[in-house]
């Protein structure tokens, strides 16, 4: 119910379910990338990016892309995350805190102030762009409507993305295989 | 007040702003390219949101594509950190110093 | 339009074919002889050739066919488009590849059984890179990009257990995700800016431009820039360049001739197919950007470059410089097209053959290329050192050899669109840029006692003999390029 914001108590606010449904999965969504880009421990680092990733797809479901937040529940959380805790104990980093995960104070806070410029820049201009759009939140996309874009419309994408596949299934060969012939250089 | 598309493209620059700052203040390769997952995250994001808003199906099926992409990255990314821990038994960026000039 | 209904993507397929073939012939034949190295080489022709014909048909047809098959759909939201401008794309890339695969033969030779990966991989680049070109769908072209990227990080790390060489694909591969990155949000926020992924078709971008009246251009401005943050960081432009040298110092010499010239043809096409095919009508919110980053490029380039003890280093800055004068191309708008591609062409052959002669002097897996192992080349091989001093020539925009030409169109649509300080900074840059491509050519001359024979092999001759070809040539008699690139044009 779109009115005036003067108007709005705190009840009615709570009425609706989105919001804050939205404010309960945002913020832990946030604090989970956060953590992730700062913790000191490496593999809090990756739970902490499960968090952030569960927060996005529960965010996809919320957009009614159910398709999509199902996929990064599978792909990223089930697959992506275990592959970075496999890469984490092939290159043996020490599991507890390491203060050398990060740069110094000097790097630190440049970036901080760029990643928060650039921060500042987008919201505005999206808060210009999009201030007072409407969406309905928990209104579902049909699977079969995205089955027939992606394989009517984007079928020629769909197959070119397999030779991105294709690529990474050699480079994964090529980089990882024990065979060297030695010497090259 | 209701939730706008303003509130998911707000926290999808959110997302993306600290996979940003991420990737630039990590030594570490491993934490650096959880960064840039975070930010790809972000973009699926926008793309959905925007899809919504519009009313048009491409964001959500662009959002499929750069999950795809995104999953080919990490097994190349991987597979060259460990190609790399094996020469020298380190996965931090700035320890990499063969070529300076 | 009946067998007509496949050129369009004839380029791709073909690659495509040719890389899944390599891999099965590399199964089953005898592992220890590539023969499967001319398969790709044969792949690589004919891609060419297809190119030619796509040439045709857009000449006959007289304008831009989409990519039609019996499936209407496709038609009515157009994912390939094939026009002057991807046909031109694709003879230029086939050739380049074609070239770059000679120039790279020897450690195709000496990797013996990985190297059906190495070709395949070269392959599969290169069809992503002209889908870049070819298509106007922007999450296409960003597919596209991540084909030929990570095509790349790959062939960078090739060589496994040389340090150098995992360090410049780890490298290579953070820098380069975190551009796609950023690319690919500029993509989402001009989603949202326009409501639209492609740039011709229904509900195109072209449309909303033609009908809507942008009221809020903030989102919109966002989009492009970082769009076009991502595809500087591509084609090393300052300040996204600082990847370039040691990327370039790690992989394999034979291998970076296809990543230095394949990637910048590319990104450079995408961007002319992007912001003068899409974006034309907003040339006055992006064209300052592209001159800043152009001019900075130029100087950044030219006196990083001045210090360099290393050749491939030193080719790495130099190319930062030349994706400076390319972008001054952009400026001009539509005008800036037959320039820019007239440049990109005769620079990529230049740079291919320059790294096929850094990987005959210092070995085709050597990740150091010391300037003074050039030393007394003249000597040694006199006909290296002729063509190596005929590239240097070419590069530094030397009048009478093909950069020349290249830089004074350029320079001229920078300058009657206005640009006339990047003009005057990109004459500066050229000059001083005379003295580290003259220090090279004068070590070539140098007169030197320890100098031994060299021994070349005749695929790594060819590929030299032409791309100075192509340097001398189009640098005297220019006109018939010229004429070509003129019908390549995004619209």
């Amino acid at each position: 119910m779109p009115t005036l914001m003067e108007t709005v108590t705190m009840a009615d606010w709570f009425r609706e379910t989105a919001n804050w449904v939205f404010l309960l999965i945002a913020f832990p969504t946030v604090f989970g990338a956060w953590r992730t880009v700062s913790s000191d421990n490496i593999v809090r680092a990756v739970l902490y990016l499960v968090v952030a990733l569960g927060g996005t797809a529960a965010m996809f479901l919320m957009l009614g892309a159910a398709f999509i937040g199902w996929t990064v529940v599978l792909v990223y959380i089930g697959a992506v995350v275990i592959l970075f805790l496999m890469g984490i104990m092939i290159t043996r980093a020490p599991l507890g805190a390491e203060a050398k995960l990060s740069h110094g104070r000097e790097v630190k806070v440049p970036a901080a102030l760029l990643s928060g410029i650039l921060f500042a820049v987008i919201a505005g201009s999206v808060v210009d762009a999009f201030g007072a759009s409407i969406i309905r939140p928990f209104e579902p996309t049909l699977t079969t409507d995205l089955a027939n874009v992606l394989f009517g419309r984007f079928i020629i994408p769909f197959e070119v993305v397999s030779f991105v596949l294709l690529a990474a299934l050699i480079g994964g060969i090529v980089l990882a295989r024990q065979d060297d012939v030695g010497g090259l250089e | 007040m209701i939730v706008t598309t303003t509130w998911f493209l707000l926290l999808a620059a959110a997302l993306f702003s600290i996979g940003v700052a991420g990737v630039l203040i990590r030594r570490n390769a491993l934490v650096m390219f959880m960064s840039i997952e975070l930010m790809l995250n972000a973009v699926n994001l926008t793309f959905v949101a925007v899809s919504r808003e519009l009313g048009l199906i491409e964001g959500q099926v662009a959002a499929l594509f750069v999950m795809v992409v995104a999953a080919t990255e990490v097994t190349v990314g991987l597979a060259i950190v460990v190609a790399v821990f094996r020469t020298r038994a380190s996965a931090n960026v700035d320890e990499l110093a063969e070529m300076k000039g | 339009m009946g067998n007509a209904a496949l050129l369009p993507v004839a380029f791709e397929v073909i690659l495509i074919a040719g890389a899944l073939l390599v891999l099965m012939v590399a199964v089953i034949a005898d592992r220890r002889r590539s023969v499967w190295a001319p398969i790709a080489g044969v792949a690589y022709l004919a891609a060419a050739a297809a190119g030619i014909l796509q040439w045709r048909a857009v000449a006959e047809s007289g304008g831009d066919l989409y990519f039609s098959t019996p499936d209407i759909v496709i038609v009515r939201s157009p994912m390939v488009v094939m026009d002057g401008f991807s046909a031109f794309a694709a003879i230029l890339l086939g050739l380049l590849g074609f070239v770059a695969l000679l120039g790279s033969w020897d450690l195709v030779v000496r990797l013996g059984k990985r190297s059906a990966e190495f070709v395949a991989l070269g392959l599969l680049a290169v069809a992503g890179l002209h889908m870049m070109a070819a298509t106007p769908n922007l999450i296409v072209i960003f597919i596209g990009l991540e084909t030929a990227s990570i095509s790349f990080y790959i062939l960078a790390g090739f060589i496994r257990g040389s340090r150098a060489s995992d360090e410049s694909a780890l490298k290579y591969f953070l820098l380069g995700s975190l551009a796609s990155a950023m690319f690919l949000y500029g993509i989402a926020l001009t989603f949202a800016a326009t409501g639209s992924l492609t740039i011709y078709g229904a509900n195109s971008i072209r449309d909303f431009f033609s009908v809507a009246i942008i009221t809020e251009p903030g989102i919109l401005l966002a989009g492009l820039a970082l769009m076009l943050a991502g595809l500087f960081f591509k084609v090393s432009a300052a300040p996204f360049h600082q990847w370039a040298p040691d990327v370039y110092q790690g992989a394999p010499s034979a291998a970076v001739g296809l990543m230095a010239a394949g990637i910048k043809v590319a990104a450079f096409a995408a961007l002319a197919r992007i912001f003068i095919g899409g974006f034309i009508s907003q040339i006055d919110a992006w064209a300052p950007i592209i001159g800043v980053v152009a001019a900075l490029s130029m100087v950044v380039g030219t006196t990083m470059a001045l210090v360099q003890t290393d050749l491939k280093r030193l080719l790495a800055y130099s190319g930062v410089a030349h994706s400076g004068y390319l972008l001054a191309t952009f400026v001009g708008g539509v005008e800036g097209v037959p320039p820019m591609w007239f440049y990109v062409s005769t620079y990529a052959f230049m740079v291919v053959g320059a790294f096929t002669i850094v990987s005959v002097v210092n070995g085709p897996a050597a990740h150091a290329a010391p300037i003074s192992s050039f030393k007394g080349l003249a000597k040694r091989s006199p006909e290296m050192g002729w063509l190596l001093a005929i590239i240097m020539f070419g590069l530094s925009g030397m009048p009478f050899f093909a950069g020349f030409v290249g830089k004074v169109f350029a320079f001229v649509v920078a300058g009657e669109a206005g640009f006339l300080w990047l003009v005057v900074i990109g004459t500066l840059a050229t000059v001083v840029g005379l003295a580290f491509y003259l220090k090279v050519v004068a070590t070539i001359f140098a007169p030197d006692e320890s100098g031994e024979g060299l021994e070349a092999s005749t695929s790594a001759r060819i590929a030299i003999a032409i791309s100075a070809t192509v340097t001398v040539v189009f640098g005297i008699v220019p006109w018939p390029l010229l004429e070509v690139v003129r019908d390549a044009l995004p619209i």
